[in-house]
This record gives C-alpha cells, structure tokens and sequence, in this order.
C-alpha cells in the first residue's frame, strides 16, 4: 500500500507547487508574499507541507513548526527551532549561520547580573560564556537546547508523508552541532554592535543593549513583545546576510502549519511586522523568507469574518502565482500588502479518482473499491481528510468488495462502521465529527446537528435560537460549502450531523417541522416540502408537486422537485436501494399509471437516490429516468425539458463538483 | 554594507570541480614525477649505475661492486676486494677513478681486450700504491667509472663521479678518460670545473691541452708524428706520402697527417706527392677512396705511406695496397698510436697483406729490455712475461700498451695524492692537480712507459714513443724507442 500523502498531496495542489517555487528563485531582496493556506480542518493544509517539504526540502533549506501543537510555543522558542532547521548543510550551499539571533537569544536567556557598566561587559561575556557552555554540555549546542524544550511543536501531525518526515528529522538532526558562539568569534563583539545599533535598543552601547534585551526578558509582557520583535528582526537580519553571501541559497522555506492557534498568531503577527519595518518602514531590503502558513480559521487581525474589512479576497490555489500576488496585493503601506491568502479547494471527481487509484489499485484486494470513486466525491464532497477517512474504513473493513446489494447495504452503514487511527477506534461519524468540529463541546455540536436540518444554516441557527455565535464560528472555520450564494453546510459535515440527529427521531421530526412551518410562514412553500419531505411526507409533496405539474412551466416545476427531492432522510439504516425504495412506494401491478402515481413514484426514489448512503451507486437513475418518460407521456405540451431529464438520469455523467447535485 | 557578488553555482558542483582540479594537477605533477620514478627505478642497474642510451647500456660509477661487462670479471673482482679492503682499514684513503668505455659497440675505435688491458694497469697501480714497492699513504680505491659506447653518457657518469667528491669515496682524481673525441672533451671540461684532478692514459689529441688540474701520460699526435719522422730520418727514408683521413672531428688523423707534413720535409727529404686524403665519415666512398689510391702509390714511388688515421682503416688500406699493380715495390707503411687498438684478429690480418707495418705507439713491455734506461726498471718488471701481470691475469697478452698507459695514469695521479698529502696536508683534487707540475726531476713519474713529467699545459715533457712494427704473426714487436726530440729522457 502507497505510504499517505506521497505523491498523492500534489492532487489539486499543483498551483501551490509553483508559486513556492517561483518565490525560491527569486532574488534574495525580492519582495515574497506569506502564503496562508485557508481551510477546514481537513483540507489538506498540513498535507500540503508535506507536499512541499518532500519537494523542496532536498534541494532548500527549510524549516517546519507546527504551532498547533498540544505544546504552547513563545516566539523565540518557535525562532531557535526554525533557526536550527535552516541551519541544515546542503550539499548545494553553504552553511547558513544565524549569529545575531543566537547571541540575542542567549543574551535574554538567563538573568545577567551586573553592578557597573564597565564591570558589566567583562562579566556579560563571562555569564554569556558561561550559559553556552551550559547548554553545550547539556545538548551538545546552544540552539539544540531549544529544541529539547520545544521539540512537541516541531512534531508533524497526521498527514505526513514517510519521506518529509525523515526530512524533517533529518533538518534538525543534522543542524549545526558545533557552537553558534564560534561563529562570532567567541567575543561577541560583532553582532553585539548591531544589537547597539537597533532602533528598539535605547543604549547606543552594544553591551548596555544586551543588558536590555535580558531586562525585557524580566519584565512583564509589554517588555517581552518588544524583546520578541527585536529577535524576530535580528532572525531576518542573519537571513539577509547569509544570502548576501556566495554560494549561498535565494531564500529559505519556513512552513507553518496550524498558525491560527494563539501562539502562531502571535508569530505570524512579529513575522509581518518584523518584514513591513525593515522593508518598508526602515527601507532596507526585504528578507529572503518563503513563508507558506496555513490556518484553519478566519485571523482576528483580517476584521470580521465576513472579509469585508480585509482588503483581500481569498484566492483560489489554482491560479496562484507571483504575478497574481502582485497584482492583487494591496498598497505598499498597509502590512496586509504581504499576505497572499489561498482558500483550500475540495478535491473534484478527477482528483479524487487519481487518490483513490493510487492508494487501492495497486493492491488486488482493494482495487474493486476503485470503482466507487463518484460514491466516495458524492458523499465527502471532496474534502481530503474525509476521502482519506472513508478510504481508511474501507481498507480497514470486511466490505464486500464487489459491486452488488451486499456492498450497498453495507455502504448504507458506512458512517456507523469503525475507524482505527494509532490505538484510537471510534465510528467513522464520531472520527470525522471530531476532528472537524475540534473544539466544540457537545451542547454546541448537538446544537448544530439541529441546525444542519437546513439548507441555509443562517436559517437554522435563527428558526432554532442558536445564535449568531453559532454562525460565526463556523463561518470562521469555512465550514461552511464553499462556492455556494446560500450559506450550507459543508456536505460532509452536514451529512454527518444529520446522521448523527437521525439517532434522535424525536428531535429530528421537531426540527423539520420548525422549519417546515417557518418556511410555510415565508411563504417558500418548495422549502416548507423539503423539510416536510424530511420528516417522511411523501403523499403531501406529492400531492403538492401534482397541483404545480400543470400550473407551472416544466423547466421550473423540474428545479422545485429537484430540490424537495434532495431533503436528508432518516430512512432505515439496513437495505440497499431497492428495498428501501420498495417501504417507501411499494409497487402496484394492477394499479394504472396516472400523474399522481408517477409523481409518487419518481419522488420515492429521487429522495432515495439523493443520498449517497441509500443509493451509494445510483442504482435508481434508470428508475427516475423512467418516471420523467412517464410524466412527458402525461403531458401534451412542454415535454422536452422532461425528456432531457430522462436523458440526463439514463446517462448519468458524475459532476465534478457535488456543488449542483444532491 | 559593500556586498561581494553572489555566486550560485551549486557549492558541490563547484567543490567536486575544484578538488577534481586539484586532483588534475596533482596528477599533472605526480604522474611525469611518478613516470619519472618508475623510469629511474626501471633504469637502475646498481648504486650510481643506472641504464640509458639506445643500447640501454648500464653507465655511471661503481666501486668494482658492479660488472659493466663480463670480460672484465677478474680485475674487477680484484678491484671490490681492495676497496673494500681499504675502506674497512685504518689508514686514510682517498678515490680515484678509471673512466672509460667499458662498454662497446661497433662504433667505438676501441676494443674490448683494450679496455680490459688498461683496467688491469689501473689496478696494477693501485695495488702498488696500496701494497707494492710504492707503498704510500693515503691509500686509494679505484673506481670503475663507464661512459657508454662513445662516451655517449658521459654527463650522467661526470655527474656521479662529482657526487662521490664529497661523499665518503673522497674522489680526487680521475684518470683514463678514454681516446681523444669532443665528448670526452666535454666530460674533462666538466670534471675540470669541479675542480677534480685528472691523468689521460690515451688521449693523444694535440689539441687537447691547457685544462685546469688535466695531464696526460700519452705523449701527443704531434709528438708520436714527429717521433716517427725521426725514426724514419735514422733509417734513411727520403721520400713518403702522407694519407690523411679528412673525416670531421678526426682530430687524431688531421693533427698526425699535419705534423708529419711540417716536419718531414726538409733538405734531403721530401713528400712526393701531396696529401692523400679519405674521408671516413662517407660510408660509401672511404674503402674505394683507399682503393683508388693504390695506382697512385704506384706511380709516385714513395718510399714510406705515412697513413694519419684510425687503426681499423688501416686495415683496409693495406688490403687496398697487397693488390696494388706494382708488386715490385714494397711499400713501407706508418701509422699512429690507434694501430694499438686493434685486435689481435684484425691485427693478423694485416699481417697477412705482407705489407711491413710500423707505427709508434703509446707503450710496450719489450720496451724496458731493450731500450733500458727509456723506462722505469720497477714499473716495467710489473708487465714482463711471468710478472704480476701474467700472474694475475694470464693468457691475456698485453702487447698493445694499454695496460701500461693506464698504469702510468693511476700511478700518476697516486704520486699526485702522495705528494698533496705530504706537502699540503689535505688531499682534494685541486691540490693533486697542483702536483701535476712539480713532478720533475727526481720526482718524475717513473712509468712503465718512460719517466713523465709535465708541462704547464698538461703534455708530458718529450716523452718516449716506441716504435713499433708488426710482425708476420700480427703481434707488435718493439723496434726502439724514440721521442719528438729524437730520444727519449734517460733514468739516470
């Protein structure tokens, strides 16, 4: 079996490939934009580190931290460990050295005690001396002691390939043993002036400067942020020398995954102020850092999460480039100049196909399970993580892995089947609703189940009194289906937590019913019978449909039934298509075919067929195909859009977006 | 802040380059070091002997240690053993060296017999030096020192010898020096300016003089050209023609052929025709030259040939002569010293054309009983049938002059060392090359080719020259001795 995420991370990605490598060969003064990666729990952001650490960390220079780690991380803890990445020898470059920020570091490290400036320097060298050897002794080098403080942030979360994770170890097994301290001559003296020379620094004198970088360390937070700012900047500053120097790589790549959390954007935040001072403010020349973080929510720091007072919009991944950035980037002035937001697209049927196939076809037990590629896009909506944890259950499972009812009964359990991830076993919907909903607790995930009963969740959260905090916060998460005018809920994680309210029928009818009687109220009568639908109405939709056939034109009247058809479901858990199409409209021979009992028929079944979980392989498609021919036999005029339908559901072509059907 | 340019080449790429270029010019220099190496290792025959040349001969210096060819075994074995002896002795010693061309080819004027003859003097005279009845101190090793044929690398045996000047051997003095040619020439000019003593025992080239620390013990082309006219006076011959090879760098034929023709003439005697010459360097052309001769010494009637030129054309004129038209005349024909380098074989064979043969030569044992007091009674014993000589080296005769040409040149050059020793304490090849000239009078060398001493420009001072003739065996019979002057310096 193929390892995860090799080779299969670059599916959909390949926009980011390339704007990572345009921005590695640019000049090393060249303005760079910090490229965040926006997008669900799941969408593939930490894939895609993975995907640019094997592809470049061979040849570049690089560094990963994970500031989403169980960890909390303080800036320059994050800095020494990106610092000793970076430090890696590459056969192409010399070794990069980073003297300032190892100085600055070890100068706030450990209270300096000093009576008299003039005894002072004396005795700077001497304590600074003497925490080296310190830490010498005890980890080998001074930046390796952050490291064995800091060393659950660098951990990579799942997703990783086998390949960047033995990249990564390798980066920071095989940083700099020997002293940084060496570098700058053991005296200091070098990068101590420039610690003198900083604007931040009040003494002019290097070693009063040091003095008050270590005293900031001391005192409180005000002092600390700006003893983080002045390291953030003595950090560039050593990236700026060293890609001045022959031999030397254009840029290093510094990845950052899980950035939204406190402490990452409290990185970022000291990162892009560090940048917009010395390249704009002080106007020197840009540092030469590729920075790709990724997020999985809206920042703070953007305004609200509706965008509207954030100068940019989020782009998509497939068209990113170095000229689009500059060409979209806002004015110079603003620090949002730098930041080159992309939003994380689902997977499409092509890509999902090219995953599946790489990671089942090669093994002959599980290549059949190829063929259920359109099932897997249809029910994830393309979400990475979800067709990675539905591919998991597959492999894992004793599904019958030939086409047939058995396979579709056993499809229809799918979210209750279990998932083994390390020691951790628990059913695919409490796996899958976990890790999107990370950080919800179970009054608010219950609360959002409730929600989910409707199509426009801006709807379900008012009709149901969740509040807009509810909204919000998943609008921050892009929980919501990206690409749609009506705020829903992403697919999959939609159709989970009605799964999941399907367990609780008393619930499940009140919520329709709430909502069916709002809509009623709005007069939106084709939502009112979507949640009616919902609650097992089939008679009254039907008899609802029956009196728009004549009344309306075909095109319309063929929108309406679409969407009441596509209502969730909470048909029984155990059946394939058939049979559950069978409890819903049982067949009668002797009965003739009249418009009731053909709108009846084709509603039983598009309601079946709407849900991958009831008709994983659309089994019903000849069956609606055959109700459409039906009605356009009972009409005299206005047929064609009905014969199209029947055309379009005989030969059904799988979309390649879930964003227009089911 | 001045920023250097950036380079971006990959640091590997470039590191890989560099130490490959590294590598490249390491190779560069060790590979000719190492070729270099291996060809000196390949070459080397023994210490300070190494092969070179066409003929991958093995040169250079060694102290009997080393056998440079296999007919030199028995003295050269000798040789080791009194090194040795010497070296592992009390007494002081110093080094002199025989130099010549121990091994030959086709294109040398000398023979093996020859050289081996001369090695066995040399070490004649370190024996008597050492041991014998002119026992001194310091003693002296002898080292054997060959040139190649034709002294083709001399530099590389110069060179060594130079080396051994300070090195335990103490070299002093090098004698022998092989037959007048421009590469001995070179060699003697070289050891000269490393101030290293020197004694010829065959050079007779007139022109070879006025050499720093340079004697010979051979009396001069011109010397042995007037010795001969003065023989031929006393025997009443009054009319000759000279034949003269004309061949380039034959120093020896142009400077015998010219003091002939200057000193011959006079009022009752004359040249009857002029110079006839041959030109040996025309490989084509020299023996129908000789030929061509033969209707013309027919004709003029002379009563001597006066031949200046090498042994091994002599034969070929006097083959050319035996079939002369004119097998009335007998035709007396006279040669020079190389006549000696002939070998016995080549020898008989002129013999056989029946042509009577004189030539004057460098040396002869019969010299000693027959013209007694030309001679040193002491050094000529040594080369008498059943003397040392014979003992140590028998059924090798010795009648071409070699073996006491260069015992006179060692023992010279011991007399030299002797005299340094006793008069200014410290013996260097300077200070031997002074005595050179303060050996006259009761200090001249007593040689067993006559009592030598020398001229300020290295010549000997009218040194005896043996007239001899070749008889119907094809060996040298001494017929007396006579000198540029007319006679010989006498003993007592």
């Amino acid at each position: 079996m193929m390892q995860p995420g090799s080779g299969v991370g670059l599916r959909g990605r390949s926009g980011i490939i390339s704007l990572v490598q345009a921005c590695l060969k640019e000049p090393p003064t060249a303005e760079r934009p910090v490229v965040m990666l926006l997008g669900p729990r799941g969408s593939g952001a930490s894939e895609a580190h993975s995907m640019l650490m094997e592809h470049f960390g061979p040849e570049h220079p690089f560094a990963y931290v994970n500031l989403g780690g169980s960890q909390s991380l303080l800036p320059r803890y994050a800095l020494a460990l990106l610092a000793r990445q970076l430090e890696r020898k590459l056969p192409r470059y010399g070794r990069s050295h980073f003297p300032l920020l190892t100085l600055g570091l070890l100068a706030s490290d450990q209270l300096l005690r000093m009576n008299s400036l003039a005894e002072g320097r004396r005795a700077i060298q001497r304590q600074l001396d003497a925490f080296q050897e310190r830490s010498e002794e005890r980890y080998g080098d001074y930046l390796a002691a952050f490291f064995e403080v800091a060393s659950g942030a660098v951990g990579a979360p799942d997703g990783f390939s086998t390949m960047a994770l033995a990249l990564l170890q390798d980066a920071l097994r095989r940083g700099r043993r020997r002293l940084p301290g060496r570098v700058f001559g053991g005296k200091y003296s070098a990068s101590a002036a420039w610690y003198g020379s900083h604007p931040l620094t009040r003494s002019q004198d290097q070693w009063e400067a040091l003095v008050e970088l270590n005293l900031w360390r001391h005192e409180g937070d005000e002092q600390q942020e700006r003893l983080d700012r002045v390291l953030f900047s003595a950090f560039l500053e050593d990236l700026r020398r060293n890609t001045a120097r022959a031999f030397m790589p254009r840029s290093y790549l510094l990845l950052l995954d899980n950035s939204h959390t406190e402490y990452g954007r409290r990185f970022l935040d000291h990162l892009i102020r560090a940048r917009h001072d010395d390249a704009v403010v002080t106007g020197t020349d840009c540092d030469p850092l590729t920075v790709v973080a990724s997020s999985n929510r809206w920042l703070p720091r953007w305004g609200p999460a509706t965008g509207d007072a954030w100068p940019w919009r989020l782009r998509g991944p497939d068209r990113a480039s170095l000229q689009d950035w500059h060409e979209h980037r806002p004015t110079r002035d603003s620090d949002d100049t730098w930041w080159y937001p992309l939003r994380l697209r689902d997977l499409n049927l092509d890509e999902v196909r090219i995953r599946i196939d790489l990671e089942l076809g090669g093994n002959p037990e599980l290549a059949p399970f190829t063929r259920l590629t359109p099932f897997v896009h249809r029910l994830t909506g393309g979400l990475p993580r979800a067709v990675r944890q539905v591919l998991d259950v597959l492999q894992q499972s004793t599904a019958p892995a030939e086409d047939g009812p058995g396979q579709d009964r056993w499809l229809r359990t799918l979210p209750d089947q279990t998932l083994r991830v390390g020691e951790d076993t628990r059913t695919l919907v409490d796996a899958a609703l976990g890790h999107l909903l990370r950080g919800f607790d179970p009054v608010a995930r219950g609360a959002l189940a409730e929600c989910a009963a409707a199509r426009d969740l801006s709807v379900g959260t008012r009709v149901l009194s969740s509040g807009e905090t509810l909204f919000g916060e998943i609008r921050a998460r892009w929980l919501l289906s990206p690409g749609t005018i009506t705020p829903t809920l992403h697919p999959w994680l939609r159709r989970l937590l009605l799964w999941e309210l399907g367990r609780r029928p008393g619930d499940w009818d009140t919520v329709h019913e709430l909502l069916a009687e709002h809509f009623r109220t709005e007069r939106q009568p084709v939502q009112a019978m979507y949640h009616r639908l919902a609650m097992g109405c089939i008679d009254e939709v039907t008899d609802h449909l029956l009196l728009r056939f004549p009344a309306v034109p075909t095109p319309q009247w063929i929108s309406e039934f679409s969407l009441i058809t596509s209502a969730p479901n909470r048909l029984p858990s155990h059946g394939g298509p058939l049979e559950l199409l069978a409890g819903l409209a049982p067949l009668r021979p002797d009965q003739a075919v009249d418009a009731a009992s053909a709108i009846r028929g084709l509603v039983a079944a598009r309601w079946v067929w709407s849900d991958p979980l009831a008709d994983p392989a659309m089994r019903l498609n000849d069956l609606i195909a055959d109700g459409f021919t039906q009605l356009s036999q009972l009409r005299r005029n206005d047929i064609v859009a009905l014969f199209n339908e029947a055309e379009r559901y005989r030969h059904w072509r799988h979309p390649q977006t879930t964003e227009s059907e089911g | 802040m001045s920023r250097i340019p950036r380079i971006e080449w990959p640091l590997h790429i470039v590191r890989r380059v560099v130490v490959g270029l590294i590598v490249v010019a390491a190779l560069a220099v060790a590979v000719p070091y190492g070729a270099g190496w291996i060809g000196q290792w390949r070459a080397h025959c023994a210490d300070g002997v190494v092969e070179r040349g066409e003929a991958d001969e093995c040169v250079g210096v060694t102290d009997g240690g080393y056998a440079f060819a296999k007919h030199l075994d028995s003295v050269r074995k000798k040789i080791k053993k009194e090194n040795d002896r010497v070296a592992d002795g009390d007494e002081p010693y110093v080094s002199v060296a025989y130099m010549t061309s121990f091994t030959l080819t086709d294109d040398d004027s000398n023979s093996e017999e020859s050289v081996r003859h001369e090695l066995e003097g040399a070490y004649l005279a370190q024996y008597r030096h050492n041991n014998g009845d002119l026992s001194a101190s310091p003693k002296i090793r002898l080292l054997i020192a060959n040139t190649g044929s034709s002294s083709g690398q001399w530099r590389y045996t110069v060179d060594e010898l130079i080396k051994r000047k300070t090195s335990q051997d103490r070299l002093v003095a090098v004698t022998g020096l092989g037959p007048s040619t421009d590469d001995n020439l070179a060699a003697i000019r070289r050891l000269s300016q490393h101030g290293i003593a020197m004694v010829a025992s065959t050079m007779t080239a007139t022109n070879i003089k006025d050499i720093a620390g340079f004697v010979r013990v051979a009396p001069t082309n011109e010397d042995e050209a007037y010795a001969a006219s003065a023989y031929l006076k006393r025997k009443k011959i009054t009319s000759a023609v000279v034949v003269q090879d004309t061949a380039k760098g034959n120093l020896y034929a142009r400077t015998l052929g010219t003091a002939f023709s200057k000193v011959f003439p006079d009022k009752g005697h004359r040249l009857v025709a002029e110079t006839m010459t041959f030109d040996s360097s025309i490989s084509s052309a020299w023996k129908n030259e000789l030929l061509y001769m033969r209707s013309q010494l027919c004709e003029q009637k002379p009563q001597v040939v006066y031949f200046a030129g090498r042994g091994r054309h002599l034969t070929h004129f006097l083959y050319a002569i035996a079939n002369r038209s004119c097998q009335e005349r007998t035709f007396t024909v006279i040669a020079g010293d190389d006549t000696t380098n002939l070998t016995a074989q080549e020898l008989a064979r002129a013999a056989k054309t029946k042509v009577q043969v004189y030539y004057t030569g460098l040396a002869h044992p019969d010299m000693w009983q027959k013209e007694p007091d030309a001679v040193s009674d002491l050094s000529a014993q040594y080369f008498q049938n059943g003397g040392e000589l014979d003992r140590w080296f028998p059924n090798d005769p010795r009648h071409d002059g070699q073996a006491i040409m260069a015992h006179d040149a060692v023992i010279t050059a011991a007399q030299g060392v002797q005299m340094a020793a006793r008069w200014q304490g410290e013996v260097t090849g300077d200070a031997v090359g002074r005595m050179f000239h303060q050996m006259e009078g009761s200090l001249r060398v007593a040689g067993a080719s006559g009592f030598i001493s020398f001229r300020e420009n290295g010549n000997p001072v009218n040194k005896a020259v043996p007239i001899l003739r070749l008889d119907e065996r094809g060996r040298s019979e001494f017929v007396e001795a006579s000198a540029a002057g007319g006679k010989p310096p006498e003993g007592r």
